[in-house]
C-alpha cells in the first residue's frame, strides 16, 4: 500500500515540476530564438560568398536536460505498446534547441555574421537504474564567420 | 520538396536560405517485436521488427523536416544529415537535419 | 545567396497531446489486458492441473522433500516425545475426518515449534501445524476444523493449482518485464497481475471452509467450536483487519466468522475436549 503512494506522489511530482520546467525553458527558447534570428546557421560546409577578412572560429553549446518520473514511466509503457514515445519528444526538442541556442549566442558574443558546418550530436548519460536513461546530452558545433574588426 | 546531402544542386543556384531545420522522432516497438527480437538472439538472422522500427522513424523525422522547410517557404533541403540515438531501451531516437533554401 | 530569417513554427517536432489524456489511455488499456491475461492463464492452469493424476502428485512431492531430515536428530528429550505423540493424535483426528469415498488422498501432519499460529497444506498432502495454533484453540472441534479446512484444500487440489498458476504467471511476467528498461514498469505489471492472482487465492480459502466445515459434520454431527480458530485470531494484537480484502490472499476474518457462526447455529451439539496429551506438550515447550 505504501508502495503504491510513493509511486504515486512522484509520479505526481514529477508531472506538475516536470510541466512547470518544460513550459519555462519553452518560454526562454522562444524568446532567445527570436532575439538570435538575425545570425543564420547553415549546415553547408562552404561559407556564403563575398565574405572578405574574416575569422573562421568554432563555437560549441552543449546542454544536459533531464527526464522526469512522469516522462520515464509513460516511455516505459510505450516500449510495451509501441508507437511514437510523445514524452520524450519535447525533451529532446528542448535539449536540441537548447544546445544550438547557445552555440548561436557563443558566435554572436564574437561577433558572428554566420554559423557554417553546423553539427549536431546527440548521446544519452547516465543509465540510470537497469537500462533506463536519466538524462540526454546535445552537442552543437559549428564554425563561426564573423568580419575583421577594422 | 528536394532533399540532398550535398551542398550544392548541378544545374540550379540556390537564392535564399532559411537557416537550419530538423525532424526529429522517438519510436518504441511494442512487446511481441521485442520477445521475437530475444529469440533472434540466440538463433541469429535479420532482426525484421527493428529494422522496421527505424526506417519509419527515419521517414517520420524526415518528413518533419521537410514539413519545417515548407512552413519556412523553401523548396529543398541541402546537405541533410542523420543522426541515432537510443533515448531508453526498445525506443530509437531518429533526428535529421539539414539546410532550407529556395532554388531557382 | 541571401538570408530570410524565418520562425519556424512549433508543434512539429512535438505532439499536442496532453500528457495526463496519454497517461489515463495508457495505464487503463494495460490494467485491463493484464487482468484478461492473468485471469485467461490462471484458468487455463487450474483447468489443465486437474489432469495430472494424485498418485503423479503425491509421488513427486514425497515425504522428505518438506522434513528437516537432513538435520541430524539429537537424543530424544522430553520434548520431542511429546511431539512425537501429539502428532500421532493429529494424524488420528485426520484420519476421522477423512472423507471416504474420495480415495487416493493421502495426508501427513507435521507439528512445528513456532509461537505463531498457523496451519498450512502442500502439494502431497502434508499438513502443517505450528505450536502456537495449539495454543489459541480451546476444543478439539476447534482443532479438527482447521485441519479439515486444510484437507479440504486438497481435496479440491488447491497447492497444485497455485504452485502451477504461480509458476505460470512468474513466467510471463519475466519475459514481458525482462524486454523492458525500467523497474517501474515492470513493476506496475507485476502488482497488477498479482492483486488479479489474490481474487482467485480468495475464492478458494471461501471453498475451502465450505467444504472443511462439511467434514467437520460429518464426523461430529454438528458444527459448534468451528470458527473458535479466527475468533481468536481476531482477539490477536497483530490482527490485520485495516487491510482491504483485495490486497489480501484470504477473505476478511470477519466474514469467515459469520460463516462458521450461522453453520453452528443451524447445527449445534457438546464440543469435544482437546487431547490432554497437548495441554502436556504446550507446557514443556513454555517451560523450556
Amino acid at each position: 500500500m505504501i508502495d503504491a503512494i510513493i509511486f504515486l506522489s512522484l509520479l505526481l511530482s514529477g508531472y506538475l515540476f516536470g510541466q512547470y520546467f518544460e513550459r519555462r525553458h519553452y518560454k526562454s527558447i522562444l524568446k532567445r530564438e527570436k532575439g538570435s534570428l538575425h545570425v543564420p546557421l547553415l549546415t553547408l560546409k562552404t561559407a556564403p560568398s563575398g565574405l572578405k577578412s574574416c575569422d573562421a572560429a568554432l563555437v560549441t553549446g552543449s546542454v544536459v536536460v533531464s527526464v522526469d518520473y512522469f516522462k520515464r514511466f509513460l516511455a516505459g509503457l510505450r516500449t510495451i505498446v509501441g508507437g511514437r514515445v510523445k514524452s520524450y519528444e519535447s525533451l529532446v526538442d528542448r535539449a536540441r534547441r537548447e544546445a544550438i541556442l547557445r552555440m548561436k549566442e557563443q558566435a554572436i558574443d564574437r561577433g558572428a555574421i554566420v554559423v557554417t558546418n553546423v553539427r549536431i550530436e546527440t548521446s544519452s548519460i547516465s543509465k540510470g537504474q537497469g537500462n533506463a536513461i536519466g538524462s540526454i546530452e546535445v552537442l552543437a558545433y559549428g564554425t563561426a564567420i564573423s568580419p575583421h574588426q577594422v | 520538396m528536394m532533399l540532398t546531402n550535398m551542398e550544392t544542386v548541378p544545374g540550379k543556384t540556390i537564392s535564399k536560405h532559411f537557416g537550419l531545420v530538423q525532424g526529429n522522432t522517438i519510436r518504441a516497438k511494442h512487446v511481441g517485436r521485442d520477445i521475437m527480437a530475444s529469440l533472434k538472439n540466440v538463433f541469429g538472422g535479420e532482426l525484421t521488427g527493428y529494422t522496421e522500427l527505424l526506417s519509419e522513424s527515419r521517414q517520420e523525422a524526415t518528413d518533419r523536416m521537410v514539413a519545417q522547410a515548407e512552413a519556412l517557404g523553401a523548396n529543398a533541403v541541402l546537405n541533410v544529415r542523420f543522426s541515432t540515438s537510443s533515448v531508453t531501451q526498445g525506443a530509437a531516437e531518429l533526428y535529421a537535419y539539414g539546410t532550407a533554401v529556395l532554388l531557382e | 545567396m541571401e538570408y530570410e530569417p524565418k520562425i519556424v513554427p512549433e508543434g512539429i517536432n512535438t505532439s499536442r497531446e496532453h500528457p495526463i489524456r496519454e497517461f489515463a489511455v495508457l495505464v487503463s488499456g494495460l490494467v485491463v489486458v493484464i487482468v484478461l491475461v492473468t485471469s485467461l492463464l490462471a484458468v487455463s492452469t487450474d483447468f489443465l492441473i486437474q489432469y495430472i493424476p494424485l498418485e503423479k502428485e503425491n509421488e513427486w512431492f514425497a515425504n522428505e522433500m518438506f522434513t528437516d531430515a537432513e538435520v541430524p536428530e539429537p537424543e530424544p528429550d522430553i520434548n520431542t516425545l511429546l511431539e512425537a505423540e501429539v502428532e500421532q493424535q493429529l494424524q488420528q483426528l485426520i484420519v476421522e475426518l477423512q472423507d471416504k469415498e474420495k480415495t487416493g488422498y493421502r495426508f501427513i501432519v507435521n507439528l512445528l515449534h513456532n509461537e505463531v499460529p498457523n496451519a498450512f497444506v502442500v502439494p502431497g498432502g502434508q499438513i502443517f501445524v505450528t505450536s502456537g495454533l495449539l495454543e489459541v484453540v480451546a476444543s478439539e472441534n476447534g482443532l479438527a476444523m482447521v485441519l479439515a479446512h486444510e484437507m479440504a484444500h486438497q481435496y479440491h487440489r488447491h497447492p497444485l493449482r497455485s504452485l502451477g498458476r504461480g509458476v505460470v504467471l512468474s513466467l510471463v511476467l519475466m519475459v514481458v518485464s525482462g524486454v523492458e528498461s525500467d523497474g517501474l514498469v515492470g513493476s506496475f505489471v507485476g502488482n497488477t497481475a498479482l492483486l488479479t492472482s489474490l481474487s482467485f487465492s480468495r475464492e478458494q480459502e471461501r471453498e475451502a471452509d465450505l467444504l472443511g466445515v462439511d467434514l467437520l459434520m460429518q464426523h461430529y454431527g454438528h458444527a459448534s467450536g468451528s470458527s473458535e480458530f479466527f475468533e481468536a485470531m481476531l482477539e490477536q494484537p497483530q490482527a490485520d483487519t485495516e487491510t482491504p480484502e483485495f490486497l489480501s490472499t484470504h477473505p476478511g476474518i470477519e466474514e469467515r466468522i459469520d460463516l462458521l457462526r450461522n453453520r453452528s447455529r443451524q447445527s449445534s451439539g457438546d464440543v469435544t475436549p482437546l487431547p490432554e496429551v497437548i495441554g502436556r506438550y504446550l507446557e514443556a515447550i513454555e517451560n523450556s
